[in-house]
Formats: C-alpha cells, structure tokens, sequence
C-alpha cells in the first residue's frame, strides 16, 4: 500500500530523533519505492467502444466508468504522467485525428483549465487510408496537479470532423489503456 | 525544493546523528528521490517548427528542442524522450531520422560523435500526410553536471521541409529526467 507522503523532517543542531520522526522517513522510502498510479486496462469486452464524435473541441467521455483514474498527490504541484494507448479507427476517411484531454476532478481540463481544442495533444492522425482502418495509437501527456489531495482523473476524446471512433477492446488481443504515474 | 543527492554514508558503531546529517541523510535525499530532476519542453506555441531537412543530421531548433538536466553522481541513468505530430513535404518514400545531440559533443544513438545511420529510430512516411511519432531512450551520463541534449533530425533520400507541429497544442512534447 502506497503511504501518504510527508515532508521528512528538519533536524535542528541538538535535536534527538523520535520513532515519529523515524517513522516519517520509513514512510517516506515506502512512497518513493511505490509512487501513486493508477491505471485502466480495457479488453475482453465483447464490443469496442464507439463514440459519434461532433468536430475538435467538442468534448466526449468515451467511458467514465472503464476511463477514471484516482490518483492521491501529497503536496501542491506533484506531476502526473498520463499514457493513454490502444487501437482506433474512423469512419471518415483520410486525414483524421482524435485528440485528448483529461478532466480533472471534474472542473478543469489538464490542457489548460478549460479545454482548448485539441485537449492534451493527438492521438493519432490517420494518414491517406481508407474508412475503418485499424490504426495504433501511443500518446503521453504531463500535467501539473496544484493541489494536494485526492484526484480524480477522467479520459476525454474529441475528433477533428463529424465521424463515429472506435477504440477496440473487443477480444483478448485488444487492449486499451490509461496509465498515470506521480512523478 | 530541489534537493541535491549525497551517497549513503556507511554507518559505524556509536555514529553520531548531528542535525546536518540527518538532514542531508534523511530529508534531503528522500526529496531528492522523490522529485528527481527532470526537464520537459511541452511545446504549444504560435508557429510549426519547419526544418529544411537534408540527409544529414541537423537541428530542428535549438530555441525549442533543447533541454537540459543536472546529474549528481557519475554513470546517471536518464531517460530522453520525444512525442510530436510531423509531416514532410517530399514525394514518398522518404524516411524521418531523429536523434539527439548530448552536451554538443555525442549522439544519444551511438554515444560518439558520429550517429549511428537511423539514428535513435526512424519512422517511414508512406505519403506526406502528418503522422504522431516519438521515441524514449535511456542511457548511462558518465559524469557529474549539467547536460543539454538538443533535438536532430534528418531524411533519408531527398531533401524536404520537415514540419513540426508545435502550434495549437497537439500534444508535442520533448524531455529528460533522471531514473
């Protein structure tokens, strides 16, 4: 179990150790050798997951259910890496993307408190290939947390045009994934 | 605050704890492990990167692909990484090379001064449709200090402009930390 994250003490000249100060340090090396993370892993599902999505900024929770993080900061301004990786395809042909975003504690986007349009980044921009085709995607974003505390944090997904995505989750050899570490 | 490593003294019998060593001991070095130095670039700005790129490495742009980090012990792991939406201009096929300059001096893929030919990896443009790509590295800093690691790039058959989407938050994104 990964411990809450404390200051470690400063001693002062004269100063006797005691098992709280001792302790926090204990504590201390657990957090550091098992840093908050929390991550999702989709597969198996029997169906992918579809989202019609509307144009870039128009912003979809493609599952909160299976794409919600919960990740505990110790202090203001820990840093968050998201790895966000899968298999997608687009029923509009040529030249798509879809971005990300991540919501955080359900009021601010980690782009940039409110979204911009294209969120974290792309995921992917199919190139000159035909509707439907299968394309991998890996993408990793940072974001700086500025408040200690328990946080939660939801996948967001938006397209460039009028399209409907899907992200395969299928069948055991489809997997998709959210990862976010404290770094 | 940053803190500083200091190895882990050996401990002998009757070691006497003064105030100074336990603070460079203990809290110093915990926080040191907690926040390691890292250094990342997540580039949003108004204008694309575009580099005339020619078969030979060079920079992408100093100003913008640069980043650097201190290392407190010899023999440093880090880790390099990369992540952009790019596009090239040139008829197909044609081939991005990338790879890093450290300290002005070796290339992150051979550790000389001489790149190995693809470089840290290579990615093959079917047409000239933008792609997202990247690359992670690690690898051994033999000495203590400041590093720079600079971003470099080449094409493989002809000469072409190389745009770097850097513009309007797609997601770039170039960095270092220690491991």
């Amino acid at each position: 179990m990964t411990k809450l994250w404390n200051n470690p003490h400063q001693w002062d000249v004269g100063e006797l150790n005691s098992h709280t100060k001792m302790q926090a340090v204990s504590d201390a090396l657990e957090w550091i050798k098992d840093r908050p993370y929390d991550n999702k892993l989709v597969t198996n599902q029997g169906s992918s997951l579809t989202q019609v999505v509307t144009g870039a900024g128009n912003w979809f929770a493609l599952s909160d259910a299976l794409f919600t993080l919960n990740i505990s900061t110790a202090v203001a301004n820990e840093r968050i890496r998201f790895d966000f990786m899968g298999i997608w395809s687009t029923t509009a042909a040529i030249a798509n993307a879809f971005y990300w975003d991540i919501l955080v504690d359900d009021t601010n986007y980690a782009s940039s408190g409110t979204p911009t349009s294209s969120g974290v980044g792309l995921a992917q921009l199919v190139s000159v290939v035909a509707a439907n085709v299968l394309q991998p995607f890996n993408v990793f974003a940072h974001y700086v947390v500025p408040t200690a505390g328990l946080h939660t944090f939801k996948l967001r997904v938006a397209g460039t045009t009028a399209q409907t995505i899907t992200w395969y989750c299928s069948n055991a050899n489809q997997i998709l994934r959210l990862d976010g570490l404290d770094i | 605050m940053a803190r500083i490593w200091t190895a882990p003294i050996t401990y002998k019998y009757k070691q006497v704890m003064s105030a100074a060593l336990s603070n460079e001991q203990l809290r110093d070095n915990l926080e040191y492990l907690k926040m390691k130095p890292r250094t990342y670039a997540p580039l949003a700005l108004v204008t694309n990167d575009v580099l005339a790129a020619t078969t030979t490495y060079q920079a992408v742009n100093d100003l913008n692909w640069a980043v650097s980090i201190a290392t407190s012990e010899a023999n440093e792991e880090v880790f390099v990484y990369f992540q952009c939406l790019i596009s090239l201009s040139a008829g197909t096929p044609q081939a991005l090379l990338l790879d890093v300059l450290v300290d002005n001096t070796n290339y992150l893929s051979s550790g000389t001064p001489t790149p190995i030919t693809n470089g840290v990896g290579f990615f093959l443009f079917a047409t000239t449709s933008a792609t997202s790509w990247g690359f992670r590295k690690r690898l051994i800093i033999p000495t203590i200090g400041t590093h720079t690691f600079k971003l470099r790039a080449r094409v493989a058959v002809t000469s072409c402009n190389v745009t770097f989407f850097t513009a309007n938050a797609a997601g770039a994104e170039f960095g270092v930390q220690v491991e």
